[in-house]
């Protein structure tokens, strides 16, 4: 008996490399349209999922999904040359094909978020996660409070999905608040660290959900300003990027104690974390 | 269920006969160790038993290098040309109770979280296992501590235990009561089940006692100054888990030339700094410390957390295997005593 492409997990779905949009001089975002129509229409995902993308010749590596499941019929991912495979993809062209294995994961419980005020606190790439998240509550916007959005990167050049900032603060109740590390000629909003300039903006905690994803530093600082305002780890959640391979359970890459990233994450809340070993 | 027996002398014929319709895997001198071959001549049947197997089941499931599909490139446009290969029914002959034990847990890892890997099961499916009860258990073993599937086998068809000039033999399956089936088996009397009762019960008798690990594992420390020690002992070779019947890990890797290629799977540690390395540097296992810690610990205390199993069998194989001494069942003892 051989195993047919429906039940062996690591076949990948072929997609259609649709639209690439160069977001800073690393970093790409990638628009992928499966091959098969019929999937086309019926796939759908939670903001926070993840996936495992195929470039052929070259191998398989791991990616939030960046796009939201609220605009269908395509995926996007966002990748920044650190590896073999994200620098492959740096190379690809609209038209080519890749793999994908998808939706894998576990999501943002979006439905606990609702009638809640949201701060998402992002650094860098890390924007990349949150973003599907946040573009999902901007498109159910009556379902949220204010949603507050701090993001910096290392400079100006350095802030990805900047063809969105119009949309994000021009939504009702929505406020972007950006930072670069640096000053720069013309630059106009925040010069500071993302952590730094929270404690600027002293968002209130009352009744409020922090999203935060970026670099671990960032993280860090970012956890005991959030503390220090009066956020519980309870209110505090994020995605941890780990090693992976499989994506479902098998290889035994991504653990933190018992819990596999891979599907116990993503995404995790402060307070569940905090009952895991510190090896993350 | 049933019991019969079958005379040593027999063993061959009934072998030979099963040939006929799946491939017989047994256990068989491969220079100086026992090693699970394909039989092919069963005129002169070179079954060694006595020695455990330096591999258990492992390779037989997820073998080292396993191909998961081809595809074919043009440019920068791939097509998936196929899937993995038909395999036939086959019978492994002469399997250890610690090394089919651990297929409980190697069922519970690949079932873990849809999609089940079908590529394991699909083995699993088509496989028939005939187990035999260890009369000359290795300086290293501590099955016994673990569990008492020596004596109340699972995960296997058949469990033979050496009487003398035969082998009584228990049906545990309905496969393996169509086993017994065969010509070659014959009524066990009440002389022949007292005779493979106290032949375990020798056995047993010269193994550890039972220790519920599962439950002691929970509460050791995470920073048990041991791992220290132990961190500057080990050489991260990696013997100790790729000659482990449950560790499963793995890893997916690239083999492509000109317009074709595959994705394959292959052998992984934990005990490698690789492992866990991720693109930008970050390691969260960054130094033997954590890493002998990990393979430990997920033995003992996360698989016990996560699937009510412990994920070591005590087959003794890391025991004997490790170049610098490393034992993992003192390792334990140890943990269990500090905490
Ligand atoms: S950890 Fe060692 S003793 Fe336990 S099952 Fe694995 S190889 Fe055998
Ligand atoms: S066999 Fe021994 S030296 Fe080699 S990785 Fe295992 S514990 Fe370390
Ligand atoms: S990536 Fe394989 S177990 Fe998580």
């Amino acid at each position: 008996m051989s195993t047919s492409k429906s039940d062996n997990p690591y076949v990948p779905e072929l997609a259609v490399i649709e639209k690439i949009i160069t977001e800073t001089s690393d970093t790409k975002t990638f628009r992928a349209v499966f091959q098969n129509e019929a999937l086309r229409e019926s796939f759908t995902y939670e903001p926070g999922q993840f996936q495992e993308v195929s470039v052929f010749g070259v191998g398989e590596a791991t990616f939030c999904l960046t796009s939201t499941p609220t605009r269908k019929g395509y995926i996007e991912f966002a990748v920044k040359k650190v590896g073999t495979v994200t620098s492959a993809l740096q190379d690809i062209d609209e038209g080519a094909t890749v793999g994908i294995r998808a939706p894998l994961g576990n999501w943002f419980p979006y439905n606990d978020f609702k009638g809640k005020d949201l701060l998402f606190i992002g650094g860098g790439i890390g924007m990349a996660p949150m973003r599907s998240l946040l573009n999902f509550c901007l498109d159910n916007r009556a379902d949220y409070g204010k949603i507050d959005i701090i993001y910096g990167a290392r400079s100006s050049g350095d802030l990805s999905f900047q063809y969105e900032f119009d949309d994000w603060s021009k939504s009702p109740n929505t406020n972007l608040y950006l930072t670069i590390d640096k000053p720069e000629d013309g630059w106009t909003k925040n010069v500071g660290f993302v952590p730094a300039y929270l404690m600027d903006l002293k968002p209130s905690p009352e009744n409020t959900i922090a999203i935060t994803c970026g670099p671990p530093i960032m993280i860090k600082f970012v956890l005991q300003n959030l503390r220090e305002l009066g956020f519980t780890d309870e209110q505090i959640w994020t995605t941890l990027e780990m090693k992976m391979k499989c994506g479902i359970g098998k290889c035994g890459r991504c653990n933190i104690g018992h819990k596999y990233v891979c599907i116990d994450g993503p995404v995790f809340s402060n307070a569940q974390l905090a009952e895991l070993p510190p090896e993350y | 269920m049933e019991a019969k027996v079958i005379a040593k002398s027999d063993i061959g014929a009934w072998m030979k006969g099963l040939a006929d319709k799946c491939d017989v895997i047994a256990p068989v001198k491969d220079g100086d160790v026992s090693a699970f071959k394909k039989i092919e001549d069963f005129g002169t049947l070179s079954i060694d038993l006595p020695t455990p197997t330096v591999k258990g089941l492992r390779e037989q499931f997820t073998p080292e290098t396993e191909t998961l599909f081809e595809y074919k490139l043009t440019g920068q446009q791939a097509e998936l040309t196929s899937d993995t290969a038909a395999q036939k029914d086959r019978l492994i002959f002469g399997v250890r109770a610690c090394d089919a034990a651990a297929l409980k847990y190697t069922d519970a890892v690949n079932a873990n979280c849809e999609p089940k890997d079908a590529l394991y099961f699909a083995k699993r499916k088509q496989t028939t296992l005939v187990g035999v009860c260890c009369t000359t258990p290795a300086w290293s073993c501590f099955c016994t501590e673990i569990g008492d599937f020596l004596a109340n086998p699972i995960m296997m068809d058949l469990y033979l235990t050496d009487i003398g000039d035969k082998y009584y033999a228990e049906a545990l399956t309905p496969k393996g009561e169509t086993l017994i089936g065969a010509s070659q088996f014959q009524a066990a009397t009440d002389a022949d089940k007292q005779a493979a009762e106290s032949a375990k019960q020798k056995v047993i008798a010269a193994l550890p006692s039972p220790i519920d690990h599962a439950e002691k594992g929970k509460d050791f420390d995470w920073d048990d100054p041991m791992f220290t020690k132990l961190a500057e002992k080990c050489l991260a070779c990696g013997a100790c888990t790729f000659l482990c019947p449950t560790c499963h890990c793995f890893d997916i890797q690239e083999c492509a030339q000109g317009s074709k290629g595959s994705r394959y799977r292959c052998w992984d540690t934990c005990q490698f700094e690789k492992f866990t390395l991720m693109g930008h540097g970050h390691n969260p296992r960054p130094s033997k410390n954590e890493r002998t810690r990990q393979r430990v610990f997920h033995k003992f205390k996360y698989s016990p957390e996560r699937y009510g199993i412990l994920g070591c069998v005590g087959c003794g194989r890391c025991i004997t295997a490790c170049p610098v001494n490393i034992d993992i069942q003192r390792v334990v003892h140890k943990l269990e005593a500090d905490k």
